[in-house]
């Protein structure tokens, strides 16, 4: 693999975990992609420690080619432990955040909290995935009263 | 009379709560394609994307 500029006093370097961090963007969802551009750099620079790989939108289309389900769902951050890959942990690897599926409202939000689980140094790779499970139950369930209110509303 | 009004009532509450699962089905399903925990499957996406790493073809951003 090759070497990556390394912070010093990263959250990454206190506590050890290194997170291969993938952008793939075929630019199919421009709104999407206006948006991760707009906070790309200061996504990046919270990152310090970690990988960072930008594909370029050949190499991502080169990608998804192989990985037709993903089609329009870019941009996607992959985020992978690699150490976890190789002990194969059952708890998962990482997680695969599909951007382009989102509601545009709810990117910003949600990219924070990728950082949020990504810079917090006190969780291992056990923890960052099921803080990622959490929140995706917390947005499963705000889904859910979202349908309900809209089932449930008085017309007018 | 007075009973096919509760029927109706019924059938109603019957009708939206099916709707309402539904709804909620297709939201959980479309909340999986969002955001997903890496684990076996997506082995050979991981593997693409390292390949690239491998290759030299992508190199890590430098961050600041």
């Amino acid at each position: 693999m090759v070497d990556s500029p390394t912070l010093e006093g990263s959250p990454a370097a206190a506590n050890g975990r290194k997170l291969d961090i993938y952008v793939v963007d075929t630019g199919w969802n421009r709104k999407a992609k206006a948006i991760l551009d707009e906070h790309l750099e200061l996504f990046e620079s919270f990152l310090g420690g970690h990988h960072v790989f930008l594909l370029s939108r050949q190499q991502s289309k080169e990608v998804l080619k192989q990985h037709i389900h993903l089609i329009g769902k870019d941009p996607l951050l992959v985020i992978v432990d690699s150490d976890a890959r190789v002990e194969k942990h059952v708890h998962g690897y990482g997680f695969r955040l599909c951007l382009g599926a989102m509601k545009a409202g709810r990117i910003r939000e949600n990219l924070s909290t990728v950082l949020h689980i990504i810079c917090d140094q006190r969780l291992d790779g056990r923890q960052m995935v099921q803080r990622v499970r959490q929140e995706a139950h917390r947005e499963g369930l705000a889904g859910v009263m979202e349908i309900i209110g809209e089932v449930v509303r008085p017309e007018g | 009379m007075e009973h096919t009004g509760s029927w109706l009532t019924l059938l109603g509450f019957a009708v939206m709560a099916g709707y309402l699962g539904y709804r909620v089905k297709r939201e959980r399903e479309k909340l999986r394609e969002v955001v997903s925990v890496l684990g076996e499957q997506d082995g050979p996406l991981i593997d693409s994307l390292e390949s690239l790493v491998r290759r030299g073809q992508i190199v890590p951003a430098a961050t600041n």
